[in-house]
């Protein structure tokens, strides 16, 4: 299948979860896709328990800033591509899977979150 | 039952520029203001952060607030409540200056600000930014920049991803709401002597919309289910500069720099200039638009072409290089469209709603202790926007039901806070949580948003449409609203239950638009009635809508002209 994407997507409750896991969605549309479009589709028709913010969909609210393979990005300016990985915020904590609270800086150690995510996407450039 | 309470003396629901602008002058006035954000503060979905170019205040003689009144009225249709115009634009001034002491960096040369002109004004009243010095960049960031952080430094307590669900009403006062704590997924109770609702409009109950998709009239369905009275429900206004293509990331505005930077020219698929011709007939740009299209007449994306081959190169090299650093330039740059030679795409989306809560001057609701500002009004702007109105109103309301919520706070004793009403509400927010299955929250919206774009558009409007559009609201609500069901059960930051917990306002506003368009039998304004085309001097009054037990009463009211006598027959321009 050429035109669909194979998405990793960070998924932690810190309320039950001791280590963060990744979901794999496949299948999922991301042409002419925003990031947050192809996050919007996983949460709509995947799914609905996947935290995340979105605010304005315009690139001037910050809300959906989130890291795509590695980068920090702004999910609704961000050209989604074929194999993505999508990570919360680095900076601040985190409330559940991709949501973080934009008040607290999140403390190092304490919640796992390194590039740990599986070497599948090298070689995509 | 151990639910946690919350009390204050204002409780202000939304944290926009509106929001914004009330909590300040409220605990300015030496009021306990609460202020309410369904997301971070100053990263939520509100429609001002993304605000456009159009910014208008009247500064210097011989304009005045009361020539700016006098425009606005006349674009209006003559159909605007002139009471709320006035203090409205009264109180624009003060929020400019105000707004500069805060740190918004606009144009000046010395004390003096520089404005610019924008269509159906009579004088140059657009703020201009110092740093790009044009009205069509857009100037939400600039609020965003400010007034998020002013609120911060002020020490205005801030609850932040708090979805407040409804209001809280005692012996016909409201007492304050109820919502729940996104973040820790719990019910929770605001007791408060006076409530201003800042909420924003309803656009995103429409397929294709440029704001964020939780602007879908939270405070309309709350305050209709609290009593208010709404007026001019028909009138949504449609931003015609939407770019079709080149598609950059989502629907967005920057086609509308482009448009006042560069004088673009709209033209059908011959090539043909038709603005003039509908411009004459009393049309709006967006009508217009949509109607070449209806007649075959549009471009292969389904819009209408927005070209600049008239302008020289040079001149839009200089306006490019000038735009440098802006996300659409970059944008427009990586789509590789040359725009010196093609010509972009466009066709409107629902942008604002220009109906909303009955206010008075005091921007009051008939529901003593709540208050309407920012969108959620009505009567300033009648049946059509004057450009650039809609900040400034944001922020003129808030200031004014600031001031006047905190006073009435100081006088007013603390309302008692009906148990029973909780727990019913306490009920009403679990039980989509609590349904095993039912119908799907985004099926559900995906329905109500398709219907209004078919049914409620710029064009298209008929009675045969708007009575089938009823009908299928009348069945959602009796059907589907009551077996909603998330799939999500965890209470913790679930977006599906808040989005669940929309769609009864969502319906609410969707069936006022609805109703008051089928009555409304002229077209006026943002109003197109394919079955009425023509304005009717009868129709020269408010379509009123007022919740009667489970039923929408529909009413009409006259208008009165104290200030600005009506002429009929006055063409509207954007």
């Amino acid at each position: 299948m050429s035109n669909l994407a194979r998405v990793k997507v960070f998924r932690f409750d810190p309320a039950v979860d001791k280590e963060p896991k990744y979901d794999t969605f496949e299948g999922i549309t991301f042409e002419d896709c925003s990031v947050l479009e192809v996050i919007q589709t996983i949460y709509e028709e995947r799914e609905p328990s996947l935290a995340f913010r979105q605010g304005c969909l315009n690139g001037t609210c910050v809300s959906c800033a989130v890291v795509v393979n590695g980068r920090t990005v702004l999910a609704c300016q961000k050209l989604a591509e074929k194999e993505m990985v999508i990570e919360p915020h680095p900076k601040y904590k985190i409330i559940k899977d991709l949501a973080v609270d934009f008040n607290e800086k999140r403390r190092q150690g304490v919640e796992p979150l390194r590039r740990t995510y599986p070497t599948e996407t090298d070689g995509q450039g | 039952m151990g639910t946690e309470t919350t009390e204050t003396d204002v409780l202000v629901v939304g944290a926009g520029a509106a929001g914004s602008m009330a909590a300040i002058r409220a605990q300015e006035e030496g009021a306990k203001v609460l202020m309410i954000t369904s997301g971070a503060l100053g990263r939520d979905s509100a429609v001002t952060w993304m605000a456009g170019g159009g910014f208008q205040c009247a500064l210097y003689p011989p304009d005045s607030p009361e020539e700016h009144a006098r425009d606005t009225i006349k674009n209006g249709s003559y159909i605007n409540n002139q009471e709320v115009v006035l203090a409205v634009l009264n109180e624009a001034p003060r929020c400019i200056r105000d707004l500069d002491k805060w740190g918004e960096r606009f144009w000046k040369e010395g004390h003096r600000f520089i404005q610019d002109f924008m269509p159906g004004h009579s004088y140059a009243r657009c703020m201009l930014l110092k740093k790009t010095r044009s009205t069509g960049e857009i100037k939400g960031p600039e609020h965003r920049r400010v007034l998020p952080s002013l609120v911060k430094l002020k020490g205005i307590r801030c609850i932040e991803d708090f979805m407040v669900t409804d209001l809280l009403t005692a012996d016909g006062r409201v007492c304050g709401a109820v919502g729940i704590d996104i973040k820790k997924g719990e019910f929770k109770v605001l007791s408060a002597k006076t409530v201003i609702l800042a909420t924003g409009g309803y656009a995103a109950c429409f397929k294709s919309c440029l704001t964020g998709p939780s602007v879908i009239g939270w405070g309309y369905g709350m305050a209709y289910r609290a009593g208010a009275r709404f007026i001019d429900m028909e009138f949504v206004d449609f931003y015609p500069y939407c770019a079709v293509w080149p598609r950059l990331r989502y629907v967005s505005t920057w086609a509308a720099n482009l448009r006042y930077g560069l004088s673009g020219k709209f033209m059908n698929r011959a090539g043909f200039e038709f603005w003039e011709n509908y411009r004459r007939r009393g049309l709006a740009r967006p009508q217009s638009i949509v109607m070449e299209v209806k007649a075959g007449r549009g471009s292969p994306h389904g819009g209408i072409y927005l070209s600049f081959r008239h302008v020289p190169v040079n001149i839009i090299d200089q306006y490019l290089n000038e735009a440098r650093g802006t996300v659409w330039r970059k944008q427009l740059m990586e789509s590789g469209v040359d725009i010196k030679n093609e010509a972009i795409e466009i066709f409107p989306s629902a942008m604002s709603t220009l109906g909303g809560c009955q206010i008075d001057a005091g921007c009051r609701t008939n529901v003593s202790g709540l208050y309407a500002i920012g969108e959620l009004i009505s009567g300033f702007d009648g049946a059509h926007t004057l450009a650039g109105n809609l900040i400034i109103s944001c922020f003129a309301t808030g200031s004014i039901a600031g001031r006047i919520a905190a006073g009435e706070a100081k006088i007013v004793p603390r309302p008692r806070i009906n148990e029973q009403q909780i727990n019913t509400l306490r009920q009403k927010i679990y039980r989509p949580l609590e349904r095993r299955d039912g119908v799907s929250t985004f099926a559900l919206k995906a329905r109500i948003k398709d219907m209004m774009w078919e049914y409620a558009n710029v064009i298209g409007r008929t009675e045969d449409g708007l009575e089938t559009a009823i009908d299928e609201v009348e069945r959602i609500k009796t059907t589907q609203l009551p077996r909603l069901a998330t799939s999500a059960k965890n209470p913790r930051f679930n977006l599906e239950w808040g989005q669940c917990l929309e769609i009864e306002n969502m319906i609410t506003s969707a069936e006022m638009t609805l109703r008051s368009a089928l009555a409304r039998k002229e077209s006026r304004g943002l109003h197109y009635r394919d079955d009425y085309p023509h304005a009717d001097p009868a129709w020269m009054k408010n379509v009123v809508l007022k919740e009667d037990g489970d039923r929408m009463l529909v009413d009409t009211e006259p208008v009165t002209s104290r200030y600005v006598k009506p002429r009929e027959g006055v063409a509207a321009d954007e």
